[in-house]
């Protein structure tokens, strides 16, 4: 924008404060671009107005004469002017006269001795010559000619240097001659007239005069006072005294009731005065009071600073009764909002805000450290509360023998407790921030002495601030311990000191432990409070103890899942209902599949260690007491097998689980070694795969010692088996041999096979199908050994026969030919070389007839037994 | 640059303007809107207000020069003194006040006095008689026909304008300023002798009255 030009003024002259409306070009773009304003060479810049671009409203200063107007702004720099103001004096107003506006009261005490003005006026109201002064309007333009022409003079005829002829140029510049002729006489009359007639007029008419008269009387007396010559001239100081004081008298008794009322109306306008210019401070206690009661803190602090940086160190008597009471009033503030803070649980703004307002009326020591320790003080107090509460709940639970109820209590307090650390600890600590940055001072973090002071405060405070907080989070974590984890609270037995402590953390009733759900409930809880504080930001290490409890939870979450899995699979072998699967497998196994699956379930959430979390089998002892109860889960289910079996130590109480009568012995070791199989084949190899998945320590120990023992079972069960079976079978051999005094030495030619060898297929062909039915996979392996001993026994008993006659050795022969080839499906190596070895000790056949004949015995029976014998070609 | 125009400006001739007229015709609404293109609605009565513009007369640069005088009668001591230094005159009224009209004539004479001027020179002083508010048809009291009539006896151009409307307030403004510029060109050839300014003449004359006491 190019510079201002100022091409129009309204008015174009006045006296100082003379509203004057500028107009031009460029006069700024707004108020703001208004730099400044000069008229004559005075800054205006104070009252400039900005109208438009082309219009600014001001008013003009002392400036005197004509002179610039001069606009400057931002956008156009320093403007110039094509046309010019002129200043004019300012006007003045008498003592006597009315005026419409605010009369400088110090320029009236200098007009009354301002002589030369006064008498100017006086003698233009009143022309000496008793002329009306005809053309007062040429004063103006004429003035300063005149004044260059009569340089020293001066037209006032009071003045000493009076000139009559610029007086006469001034006034009468046009009045004629004749006329002032008469003036002339008129002068000269008044100058005669006796002026007793009216002493008041020509007092108030000359009253400056008066005034230097009198001063100049009273300056002549005290000065003959002082030099003491009364005694020669006493009648003269007399007269001059009486006069004098006669002069005084009357001039009293003239202004008397006028400066009377005036020194009224000034005390009076004083103390209004007075009262209005401390009207803040004497509303003050009052306001305060009700703008506490409206909430308007901030007002009230104000208000307070204020009156503080005023009146704190008055003289005044009043001022300081006023000042006392607001101190009071402040002070019962301040303890009121010191309560207030304390007040708990509140939202942080408020804290602040209460926090800000105590700091803002200046009150002692540090209110922000204050709260955050109080607020310490009455988390650890909740924190306990809530433990008290539920501590008696629990306790209540214990006395009834509510199990049930006593771990919802647990739950609650956990819930509860866990939310108390979540909801207050980030308050407190958020509030510590706000106190150490010096926010809570200035929410724009504008840097102050306030905030620099406020902040180093805090930073001596962070040490114990810290540990205030380290403090929170271990009552925190022991309140849990001694709910969850009483084992891991360890007290000296001997320091009361500490059993006062751990007292103080509860002692929770119960030894059973809670159940491994709960825990790793809690787990969870806590890890979630964990998550929640670790986004504070919190100084490093005071969540430590926090991390320690998960650990030490996430550890006996998991080994009391393990036993209760445990239990539950000792709980198994009363479920077993011996009903057989086609496969030769009761439901035993796959319920213990079904356990051990679940348990994997539920634990690998516990294992899954977040970040910045210890993993669970970090500790060498955590470790082998895992793999010691992982083992223990597996040798439970085998023992569980192995008790089912043999129907020992049933407990008279589960009777009720055996609705059906078990099977007998012998079956129930069939499918117990059947059930082991499965389990060994199909299943431990897989769960435990799954285990090491889950970085299960040791578990190749685990498999190994599981193997052994189910090798170990497998051997004890097959081998009660085999007791329970084979051991009739062969034990009926020998009586059956020799049953009804039987001789190998004389006996009838064989006709048939004898009965004990039937007896002892028929058995054979029970065993087989006994197992057959239950699985027959085990077949070969059971029938094999059935026949290996049958075998075994045949070549004793041969080998016992100490004479043998041709009948009895053919009749040997045929039954253990018979046998032999009825059970050739299960022979082995060993009972081949058996049955080889008895028929060897029998003497040789003499002649192809007698084999003949054996032979077609031999078939003859097969042919006649051959339903029986099919049965054992079934292999399984 | 600057220079050379502050040069010109000062060369530029100026051309010195009253408005006169009585109080509340228009004589400031007719000045801000020949100056400003403005029209000013509300009233506020003037004391003595100064206006200089730069105008282009008959091709060459000049420069205006208002005063806008007070037409309330408290002021009318102290108007004398500005009709001295003016070089030419609008006399303005309102058509829809005839008293207004019937001032002009004391206006009229005042200057004349002032200027020191009698009947037959009358005419060298460049003088115009202006109708303002021609806008208000409605409310005419002064006919144009009594205006031209005034205008003729008096021996001057008469010209109504509006300062509402703008209509003939430049003509008013540029007739004047080329009367002015005509009876200065007059002057200029007739005192090339004299070589006096006006100022010493108001001297000579204070002192001619002096030696009369």
């Amino acid at each position: 924008m190019p510079p201002p030009v100022v091409t129009g003024i309204a008015p174009k002259e006045g006296s100082p404060g003379t509203r004057v409306t500028i107009r031009g070009e460029n006069l700024g773009n707004n108020q703001n671009d208004i730099i400044g304003v000069a008229i004559c060479g005075r800054n205006c810049s104070m009252t400039v107005e900005w109208v438009s671009t082309s219009k600014l409203i001001c008013r003009s200063s002392t400036g005197v004469g004509k002179g610039d107007i001069v606009v400057i702004t931002r956008s156009g720099g320093t403007g110039t002017c094509t046309v010019h103001f002129t200043g004019l004096k300012p006007k003045r107003v008498g003592p006597l006269e009315s005026s419409p506006v605010w009369v400088d009261e110090t320029e009236y005490v200098d007009q009354r001795l301002d002589r030369t003005q006064k008498t100017a006026t006086l003698s233009l109201r009143t022309d000496p010559l008793g002329l009306n002064s005809e053309d007062l309007g040429n004063k103006t333009q004429a003035h300063m000619q005149l004044a260059e022409m009569f340089v020293k003079g001066s037209p006032d005829p009071t003045d000493e240097n009076f000139v009559p002829s610029w007086f006469l140029l001034e006034r009468h510049k046009n009045t004629p001659f004749n006329k002032l002729k008469d003036g002339h006489a008129y002068m000269k009359r008044k100058a005669n007239r006796n002026t007793n007639n009216a002493p008041l007029n020509h007092v108030k008419d000359s009253l400056p005069v008066f005034f230097e008269v009198h001063e100049t009387l009273s300056n002549i007396h005290h000065k003959m006072l002082k030099d003491d010559i009364g005694g020669s001239n006493g009648n003269i100081t007399d007269k001059l005294e009486a006069t004098l004081n006669e002069a005084s008298e009357k001039a009293s008794e003239l202004f008397d009731t006028v400066l009377q009322s005036k020194d009224r109306a000034d005390s009076i306008r004083n103390t209004l005065n007075v009262l209005q210019r401390f009207k803040f401070l004497f509303n003050l206690p009052l306001s305060i009071e009700r703008n506490i009661q409206k909430g308007d803190y901030g007002v009230v602090i104000n208000d307070y600073e204020k009156a503080k940086s005023l009146f704190s160190d008055t003289d005044v008597g009043v001022f300081k009764r006023v000042y006392n009471e607001v101190e009071n009033r402040i002070e019962n503030f301040r303890v009121q909002l010191k309560q207030e803070v304390q007040e708990l649980p509140a939202p942080l703004t408020k804290q602040k805000m209460l926090i800000r307002y105590l700091l803002g009326l200046g009150d002692v020591g540090d209110p922000a450290w204050e709260c955050l320790v109080h607020q310490h003080g009455w988390i650890q107090e909740t924190m306990l509360k809530c433990k008290d509460k539920y501590l008696e709940q629990a306790s209540k639970c214990a006395n009834e023998n509510d199990e049930q109820g006593k771990v919802q209590v647990c739950e609650q307090y956990l819930q509860e407790l866990t939310n108390i650390a979540v909801s207050q600890i980030p308050e407190h600590w958020h509030l510590w921030k706000h106190y150490s940055t010096g926010v809570i001072l200035s929410e724009t973090g504008e840097k102050s002495s306030d905030v620099e002071k406020l902040k180093e405060a805090a930073s001596k405070n962070y040490k114990q601030m810290k540990s205030l907080l380290r403090d929170t989070v271990i009552l925190f974590v022991n309140l849990l311990r001694a709910a969850f984890l009483p084992a891991t609270l360890h007290v000296e037995e001997e320091d009361e000191e500490d059993i006062n402590e751990r007292e103080s953390y509860g002692v929770w009733p119960g030894e059973i432990p809670l159940p491994a759900t709960v825990l790793s409930d809690c787990v969870r809880s806590v890890r979630q409070a964990l998550s929640e504080l670790s986004q504070l930001s919190l100084p490093h290490g005071t969540l430590q103890s926090l991390k320690d409890v998960i650990h030490d939870m996430r550890v006996l979450s998991l080994s009391t899942f393990l036993s209760e899995a445990m239990e539950d699979v000792r709980a198994l072998r009363l479920k077993e209902d011996w009903k057989v699967s086609n496969k030769g497998v009761t439901q035993l196994p796959s319920q213990f599949n079904t356990l051990v699956q679940e348990l994997l379930a539920v634990v690998r959430d516990l294992l899954q260690s977040l970040p910045g979390e210890e993993p669970v089998f970090a500790r060498l002892a955590v470790q082998s007491r895992i793999s010691q109860l992982l083992t223990n889960l597996f040798l439970v289910f085998t023992s569980c097998i192995e008790r089912a079996s043999f129907l020992d130590e049933i407990e008279p109480d589960t009777g009720k689980l055996a609705s059906e009568t078990p099977p007998p012995l012998e079956q129930r070791l069939i499918i117990g070694i059947s059930n082991l199989f499965h389990t060994t084949t199909n299943l431990i190899a897989p769960l435990l795969q799954q285990f090491k998945e889950l970085d299960f320590p040791n578990v190749e120990v685990t498999e190994q010692t599981c193997e052994s023992a189910t090798a170990e079972l497998d051997k004890k069960l097959f081998d009660a088996y085999l007791e329970h079976r084979v051991e009739p079978l062969t034990g009926a051999l020998e009586p059956g041999m020799y049953a009804g005094n039987f001789d190998w030495n004389n006996c009838l030619k064989p006709s048939d096979v004898r009965p004990y060898i039937k007896t002892a297929l028929m058995s054979i062909i029970t065993i087989h199908s006994e197992v057959y039915s239950i699985c027959p996979a085990l077949v070969v392996r059971v029938m094999t050994d059935v026949i290996q001993a049958v075998a075994d026994e045949l070549l004793r008993l041969v080998e016992c026969v100490t004479r043998i006659g041709v009948n009895g050795s053919l009749q040997a022969r045929l039954d253990i030919e018979t046998i032999q080839q009825a059970t050739v499906s299960f022979a082995t190596r060993d009972s081949d070389k058996s049955f080889s070895a008895a028929l060897a000790i029998l003497p040789q056949l003499t002649n192809s007839l007698e084999r003949r004949t054996l032979d077609e015995l031999i078939v003859r029976f097969k042919s006649r037994l051959l339903f029986q014998l099919r049965s054992l070609e079934a292999v399984g | 640059m600057a220079a050379n125009k502050k040069q010109n400006a000062s060369q530029a001739s100026l051309h010195k303007v009253i408005m006169v007229g009585s109080g509340g015709v228009g004589k400031s609404a007719l000045t801000l809107q020949f100056m400003y293109d403005e029209f000013v609605e509300d009233y506020e009565p003037t004391k003595a207000d100064s206006y200089r513009k730069k105008v282009v007369l008959d091709g060459e640069d000049a420069q205006i020069d208002i005063l806008d005088t007070a037409g309330q009668e408290d002021y009318a001591a102290i108007r004398d003194n500005y009709f001295r230094s003016g070089e030419g005159f609008l006399c303005v009224f309102s058509i829809t006040d005839s008293s207004s009209f019937d001032e002009t004539q004391e206006f009229r004479e005042q200057i004349l006095r002032v200027k020191a001027v009698d009947s037959t020179t009358a005419g060298t002083i460049p003088f115009l008689l202006v109708g303002n508010k021609s806008d208000l048809e409605s409310n005419r009291q002064v006919s144009q026909a009594d205006a031209q009539a005034l205008a003729e006896k008096m021996g001057v151009q008469y010209v109504e304008t509006s300062a509402k409307t703008r209509n003939n307030v430049d003509k008013a403004f540029f007739d004047l300023l080329k009367l002015i510029k005509a009876e200065k060109n007059k002057t200029v050839e007739q005192r090339p002798a004299d070589g006096g300014a006006e100022k010493p003449g108001c001297l000579a004359q204070c002192k001619k009255r002096c030696t009369i006491l």
